[in-house]
């Protein structure tokens, strides 16, 4: 945020130059470079977790529209199965950095606006969704909230919490993960 | 303080692994997977969603006593006055030894990534004696590391050893922070005598979005930085290297060890740089630590502090008025003149920080970087004493 900061403030006071007679230009030229370089120095005090990342658990207000939830509580047995769609793992050393964050899609959507139809969002898959649901209620309830447990259940209770969370941090108390939500409650998006 | 190892108990580890502590917040942030972090089970909170957190694909869990521990899945237990690991930190797990380390240390305000043990210095006050072995081992350990660190943390060190002994195994290093860890700063202290060709400077250039090479100088005369370092034509090497870094357009930091025959020619080497390296960022004047070989060569080490006040002074003043930036490190601030106090910084990292008892009624204690908890009375200067209340009003004329 500071490095923008550090960068648009030398902008504007070159663009101020440039409107006062263009025999500075080079001068200023100079100055934003400066800036620029600086700029990579700047401490970032905070960045948002999730930039330019599509949110497919925005639109989840409910949990039981999946039916395979069914065949996932895994009762007492102890043993974890490993999610079908869980895959980072370990990264060895030298593999090339992680992906950039997905594009937008080529009919993106101004920020903040809904689309009406969710055509080109994918939708998670259950233990996916069961996965960040978990992370909500453990932020939640690290942040002194009730979501009533950690369980992935996107329950009555964990709605609660989320929307007492976010009318406590100035946003619309809508008990659903938006983007907006998840980074105030510092969870990422992307796995 | 504080030990950065220790034997403990643990089981279900097949080989040495480096793991995230995770509370809830870890947890919650998504940042890192599941399967390179230990779930912290000290944490009461975290036992209170223990049912339903434990099923999940940790690595495995850190306990308080054995008995905590899922069945059948890896732990080990780490009780507080054994080793402070605390969420966020990443330790390694050594099943051979039945050991745990800190590998790094989440606010602490000196973490490093240890490069290599070998060096082609043989430095009188080296901290860290060289040992000549093959370890390029961790180049890959290191790179596991860099992606369990914080993703805000603001900077990290790369010391050895010489670290450009890593080869290409740097350049990964460095390449890897720029890609895991692109907000963090990266210091890398290397004698700078390998860069005297150019080709590998050259290698550097755009590799980092915030690198700074820290490289040591301690003379204005090759007769002098080559003793101090214990190896002939040494200074020609870093001269060249520096100039190559330059080039390469790399950030330098000059770092000067104020031992007794650098302190006692010190102005002609500030001199010097200002002269021969005026686009050097920032120098960097610093107490002796007096482990390694420099407890073997005390005599000819030791000055003082209270003796280099005046050359200090100079030295400072000098580089200040030429708008060269100076900083001073691991020198109690009792020892210096007030008016070199601005300089001083909170140097000596905090797990290995010490103070006196006589430090307990000082003013300015929580300004001052105290001493290396290995100093002895030999290495104790005689002006230490606490500075009084309202005293310290004074520094900042």
């Amino acid at each position: 945020m500071r490095k923008s900061l550090t960068v648009a403030g030398a902008v504007l006071s070159a663009l101020h130059g440039v409107a006062h007679g263009s025999d500075n230009a080079d001068r200023n030229k100079g100055l934003t470079d400066l800036a620029v370089q600086d700029g990579d120095f700047a401490v970032t005090l905070t960045a948002p977790l999730n930039v330019n990342v599509r949110n497919m658990y925005a639109s989840h207000s409910s949990h039981s529209s999946h039916s395979s939830h069914a065949s996932h509580s895994s009762g007492s047995s102890g043993i974890y199965r490993a999610p079908r769609d869980y895959t980072p793992a370990y990264t060895p050393a030298y593999t090339p950095p992680p992906p950039a964050p997905a594009p937008a899609p080529a009919n993106s959507y101004s920020p903040g606006i809904q689309p009406l139809m969710s055509t080109g969002t994918p939708r998670p898959s259950a233990d996916q969704l069961r996965l960040m649901i978990m992370r909500v209620q453990a932020a939640l309830y690290a942040k002194g909230y009730d979501p009533g447990a950690i369980d992935g259940e996107l329950t009555e209770s964990t709605k609660l919490a989320l929307r007492k969370f976010q009318s406590a941090h100035g946003m619309a108390a809508t008990g659903k993960m938006t983007t907006q939500t998840m980074n105030t409650l510092g969870v990422a998006l992307t796995p | 303080m504080h030990k950065l190892d220790a034997k403990v108990q643990l089981d279900g580890w097949a080989q040495p692994t480096l793991l995230k502590v995770a509370t809830l917040p870890e947890f919650a942030s998504g940042l890192f997977p599941l399967e390179r972090m230990v779930l912290d089970l000290r944490d009461p909170r975290v036992r209170t969603a223990f049912p339903t957190l434990s099923r999940l694909p940790w690595a495995g869990f850190v306990v308080n006593d054995p008995e905590q521990a899922p069945v059948g899945r890896p732990w080990v237990a780490i009780p507080p006055e054994k080793l402070n690991a605390q969420p966020g930190d990443v330790i390694e797990v050594v099943p051979e030894t039945s050991k745990a380390a800190l590998r790094y240390r989440r606010g602490a305000n000196n973490n490093i990534l240890f490069a290599t043990e070998r060096c082609n210095s043989f430095c009188l006050m080296c901290s860290q004696p060289p040992r000549d072995i093959a370890d390029e081992w961790r180049i890959r350990q290191i790179c596991a590391l860099i992606e369990l660190i914080d993703k805000n943390e603001p900077s990290l060190t790369i010391t050895g050893g010489e670290p450009t002994l890593l080869g290409s195994g740097l350049n990964c290093i460095i390449e890897h922070c720029a890609n895991v860890l692109p907000h963090t700063q990266l210091h890398v202290l290397s004698n700078g005598r390998n860069f005297g060709g150019g080709v590998l400077a050259s290698s550097f250039t755009g590799l980092h979005p915030a690198l700074m090479w820290g490289i040591p100088l301690y003379g204005d005369h090759y007769g002098l930085h080559d003793y101090v370092v214990q190896s002939k034509g040494a200074f020609a090497e870093t001269m060249r290297g520096l100039y190559a870094l330059e080039a390469a357009k790399q950030r330098i930091e000059i770092r000067v060890v104020l031992v007794k025959p650098v302190v006692e020619h010190l102005l002609a080497l500030v001199r010097f740089l200002y002269r021969n390296l005026p686009f050097i960022e920032h120098v960097a004047l610093m107490g002796t630590e007096p482990t390694g070989f420099a407890r073997a060569h005390h005599d000819e080490l030791w000055i003082d502090p209270a003796d280099m006040s005046a050359v200090l002074a100079e030295s400072t003043d000098y580089l200040t008025r030429r708008d060269m930036r100076v900083s001073l490190y691991n020198l109690p601030l009792c020892t210096l003149p007030r008016s070199l106090w601005p300089y001083a910084r909170r140097s000596i990292s905090d797990w290995k920080q010490h103070y006196l008892p006589a430090c307990k009624s000082c003013a300015v204690r929580e300004r001052c970087g105290g001493l290396f908890a290995w100093v002895t009375p030999e290495w104790t200067s005689r002006a230490l004493k606490p500075a009084l209340e309202g005293e310290e009003q004074c520094a900042s004329h």
